[in-house]
């Protein structure tokens, strides 16, 4: 027996990834499949590590079908049937669904073979869930992807109504009564749904602009049914504000709200509306293969992250100052978050307090040399540094009122102070927004 | 590589020990004054400095709450423990450990030590994983790789076995019973091609000597209660002692069939000694079901097992509590073969990651220098202890890994979809169990795709892809496939920390006391 692997691992056919041949004992497989594992195992190979990773998880799979003599048998009939390529993939595929039927059965049902055959990605669209099984088995004669999703439904009301336009998921269309719970121009703020279900007479509504949109989709994702009260403080409050009163107001809808919006914010667990535009609960139509998710919301528009930035800061401040800021300051914080520089300012003081005291020291130094004006204006940008500026001039003032006259300092004590007040007051303002160096993470 | 060594370091609940590669042959170092392989794995903060092992271990009685034993189990915990009146993660008291074990080491080799090798129990989940290679980092270690212990322990009889010249594949089981963990795993190693490959495992996190310890605690404290009516479970200084005397007891009971049991002065208000003989029969009838319970997981194993016990060629024994008598008759009943002592149960672990630090090391000389054999290379394959998934929006798992796949493995799953019209990003929570609902698994972590272009709702329109790398790292790619759009995204969790996080917790850390 030859001690040497000579399998190709990116190769279709499990047969040549191993490197035996089809007709190969059991043992001649078990060696094979050792051999091969030890061969393209990344602690004994200096190739790139993820490719090595990738190889070996290609020759395992190998490995646990041929070593298995029923796996083997399964395997044979679906590369006998679909050739080495397709049957390969099927074989997986048939695998990952826990093996619903013996293979000839598996395969005698119809399915999109077209698709599955040609393009990787759709290959394994019926992989959805472990838990198919059953359900795929009644709905066998659709196609791929609703089999996938109609599996998903927990009613069987979704599987059996019809389908609107074939390759939709399963859920029925929605109905007129259903559909008054929007507002147009929420509607048509959203991303398009599939045809079905658009509906393109309903009214424009009262148009919003950029900002107050955005706003409006932070406010009522997850709020579908929201009433037209709610949906009226939204438009007609301040941007930032207005979200931050939403996340207060203690129904359903704003509570969905706050979830979505303080992605980041909050740690809980997501508890939706349970109510959605299709007055149907969506947990229920998706549950089985829908990610739990808490959405960050907003366009693509460049004033995108700044938006978030800006909720974030509004979420978080319920509990601080931040709720108090004008909106026009909260803007400007929002613009500096989002600016390339704001990510430099939370990095900014060094960790170790030797450093720290390195620079307290450079930077006295500097207000001893330069004269008072020149003192200030050259720390002042350090008021920024949130990390920085709070327990710099607090310490520098303190230093100068002790050690008034030896040696004479430039900027006197009561400049300092104000300095201090300064990073103070920036530090309440960024308080609780990423800029907060003492936020946890 | 670097100038530095790379040792194996099996970091146990109770007793650690250290062991490095010299010239072909892995050795476990002694350390300290005494010579002794293991280490106490006791930290005791003193006034103004940390004593870890040994003198920690005897300082433990008197300051029961300045020292920290068997912070192995609280592994994984996000909560601090108190001690001393400060606060710590469970990982920077471990970091302290392996900090006390590398001094020793480098003292002992004359050589600096910068990676190691640390063995965990097989069936340590991803938290507990985690923990330990931030324990390793804290202590300024380049952790090469987390070992399972009962691999490790393969690794080093495999290679006794080899040196031997016994040239046969082997299908072995270990029953791997340390100071706070149990790990069931069943290998297949073939000597010929030098494959050591692990097959399945199955465990209890929570299960171990000290399990035993106590059950000798509790009798103790019943006993002293009917005599005295004083209940000693409120004096810490005096637990503390009936536990040293418990544990020695059990010790004791492994050679003889009885034992004198005596804590004196153990409720100084009455000058009452406690003083009681106590026979190695009553003993197995106070921890029986602590016994059974190492059962479970052995039959759980080969449930999911192509093999049933009787096809089992080998049984090793390792961890220190398989030196109960009791244990290993079971464990000999159970499998209707006598089970093997060959390898030092307290030493095999270590000197197979030791091991294992040579067969990763680029070099590698040593590893085929360590073979008769003009083979030269070698390989152990570990499995994924427990499956890996995803929540789902209805709060049950959705297994992407599943259990005893062999690492690094990936695998893709399609089909899954958003909730919400416009959303722009998914949260990911991962769990690791085989809980049917995500609660009853233990939470790993989230990753978050950002960035990806808003979908219908429920469209099942993404795949998630988990890979776990040869380090056991996970990793998670989501892709779009509608544009084919792939964002990579790491697992975020507590536990996680960054190098930052690493240095602040290092110099949170009181020094070690180095006389």
């Amino acid at each position: 027996m030859s001690d040497e692997y000579s399998g190709t691992p990116s190769a279709d056919s499990y047969y040549e990834r191993l490197g035996v041949d089809r007709a190969a004992g059991d043992d001649e497989i078990d060696t094979a499949s050792k051999l091969a594992k030890r061969a393209v195992h990344p602690d004994n190979n200096s190739s790139e590590q993820a490719t090595a990773e990738r190889e070996f998880d290609r020759v395992t799979d190998a490995g646990d079908a041929l070593t298995d003599g029923e796996s083997r048998a399964a395997y044979d009939t679906f590369i006998e049937d679909q050739g080495p390529e397709t049957g390969t993939e099927l074989y997986e595929q048939w695998d990952a669904d826990s093996r619903p039927q013996p293979p000839t059965e598996w395969l005698a049902q119809p399915r999109s073979t077209e698709t599955t055959t040609t393009t990787d990605s759709t290959a394994t669209t019926t992989d959805s869930t472990t838990t198919a099984t059953a359900d795929s088995t009644t709905t066998a004669t659709t196609d791929s992807t609703t089999t996938a999703t109609a599996d998903s439904a927990t009613t069987e009301a979704d599987t059996a109504a019809p389908d609107p336009d074939g390759d939709q998921p399963g859920w029925t269309q929605p109905e007129e009564g259903d559909r008054r719970g929007w507002s147009g121009d929420e509607w048509n703020t959203r991303a398009r749904t599939p045809e079905g279900q658009t509906d393109a007479g309903e009214p424009e509504g009262t148009a919003t602009g950029g900002e107050d949109g955005t706003a409006t989709d932070a406010a009522t994702m997850g709020s579908e049914t929201a009433d037209n009260d709610q949906r009226t403080t939204v438009h007609t409050g301040e941007t930032a504000t207005a979200t931050d009163e939403e996340t207060t107001v203690p129904t359903d809808d704003a509570a969905a709200a706050a979830q979505a919006a303080g992605d980041t914010a909050s740690e809980t667990p997501p508890k939706r509306s349970a109510r959605s535009v299709l007055n149907r609960d969506p947990e229920e139509m998706y549950s089985e293969f829908v990610l739990d998710s808490d959405p960050e919301w907003g366009t693509d528009s460049t004033d995108d992250t700044a938006e978030r930035a800006k909720r974030r800061d509004s979420v978080a401040g319920g509990r601080g100052v931040a709720a108090a800021v004008p909106a026009p300051l909260a803007r400007l914080l929002a613009v500096i978050v989002a600016s390339p520089l704001g990510g430099m300012l939370t990095v900014a003081a060094p960790q170790s307090r030797l450093l720290r005291a390195v620079a307290a020291a450079v930077l006295v130094g500097v207000g001893v040399a330069a004269g008072p004006v020149a003192g200030a204006v050259a720390l002042l940008p350090l008021v920024v540094f949130p990390r920085v500026g709070p327990w710099l001039f607090g310490t520098l003032a303190a230093a100068t009122a002790a050690l008034s006259g030896v040696p004479e300092l430039a900027v006197p004590a009561s400049g300092w102070l104000a300095l201090a007040a300064c990073a103070g007051g920036y530090y309440l303002l960024v308080r609780g927004s990423r800029l907060d160096p003492y936020a946890s993470a | 590589m670097g100038e530095g060594y790379t040792v194996g370091i099996d970091l146990g609940t109770t007793r650690s020990a250290v062991a490095y590669v010299a010239g072909g042959d892995p050795e476990v170092i002694s350390t300290g004054n005494s010579g002794e392989s293991v280490i106490p794995s006791v930290v005791q903060f003193g006034e103004d400095a940390v004593n870890v092992g040994q003198t920690a271990a005897n300082m433990a009685i008197q300051h029961p709450d300045r020292t920290v034993t068997e912070v192995k189990r609280e592994m994984g915990g996000e909560e601090p423990l108190s001690v001393a009146g400060e606060e710590y993660l469970p990982e920077q008291i471990s970091s302290l450990i392996l900090e006390h074990i590398v001094d020793e080491a480098e003292a002992s080799i004359g050589r600096d030590v910068e990676g190691a090798v640390i063995t965990v129990p097989a069936y340590f989940d991803d938290p507990k994983r985690t923990a330990t290679e931030s324990a390793g980092e804290i202590a300024g270690l380049d952790v090469k790789r987390l070992l399972p212990e009962p691999s490790a322990a393969c690794l080093a009889y495999g290679l006794h076995e080899q040196k031997l010249g016994n040239a046969e594949a082997e299908l072995a089981f270990v029953y791997d019973l340390g100071g706070g963990t149990f790990d069931a795993t069943l290998v297949e190693i073939d000597y010929e091609i030098n494959s050591v490959e692990t097959l399945h495992t199955a465990g209890d996190n929570a299960l171990g000597g000290s399990n035993w310890t106590q059950r000798v605690v509790d009798w103790m404290v019943d006993s002293i209660g009917t005599d005295t009516g004083v209940d000693i479970t409120n004096d810490p200084e005096q637990l503390a002692r009936v536990r040293e005397e418990a544990k020695s007891a059990k010790h004791r009971l492994s050679d003889l069939q009885s034992t004198e049991v005596s804590v004196p002065f153990v409720v100084p208000e009455e000058s009452y000694t406690f003083s009681d003989e106590l026979t190695r029969e009553r003993f197995e009838e106070l921890t029986a079901d602590l016994a059974d319970a190492t059962t479970d997981p052995l039959d759980d194993l080969f449930e999911r097992a192509d093999y049933a016990p009787a096809d089992v060629d080998k049984v090793l024994l390792a961890g220190g509590s398989v030196r109960m008598p009791h244990i290993q008759s079971l464990v000999s009943d159970y499998f209707d073969q006598e089970a093997s002592m060959e390898i030092n149960p307290e030493e095999a672990v270590a000197l197979g990651a030791a091991i294992q630090a040579e067969i990763i090391d680029e070099s590698g000389a040593d590893a085929a220098a360590m073979l008769p054999g003009e083979t030269d290379d070698i390989v152990l394959i570990d499995v994924v202890p427990k499956s890996l998934g995803v929540r789902l929006s209805d709060g049950s798992i959705d297994h992407i890994i599943e259990q005893d796949e062999q690492i690094p493995t990936s695998t893709r799953k399609e089909g899954y979809g958003t909730v919400e019209p416009e959303q722009t990003s998914v949260q990911i929570h991962v769990y690791q169990g085989e809980g049917d609902t995500a609660e009853a698994n233990t939470k790993i972590g989230r990753a978050v795709l950002r960035n990806i272009p808003p979908r219908p709702p429920g469209e099942p329109s993404l795949a998630v892809e988990f890979r776990i790398t040869t380090d056991g790292q996970l990793e998670v790619t989501g892709e779009d496939l509608e544009t084919g759009k792939q964002v990579e995204t790491t697992v975020e969790s507590a536990l996680r920390h960054s190098p930052d996080e690493i240095d602040e917790l290092d110099e949170q850390l009181p020094a070690l006391d180095e006389s």
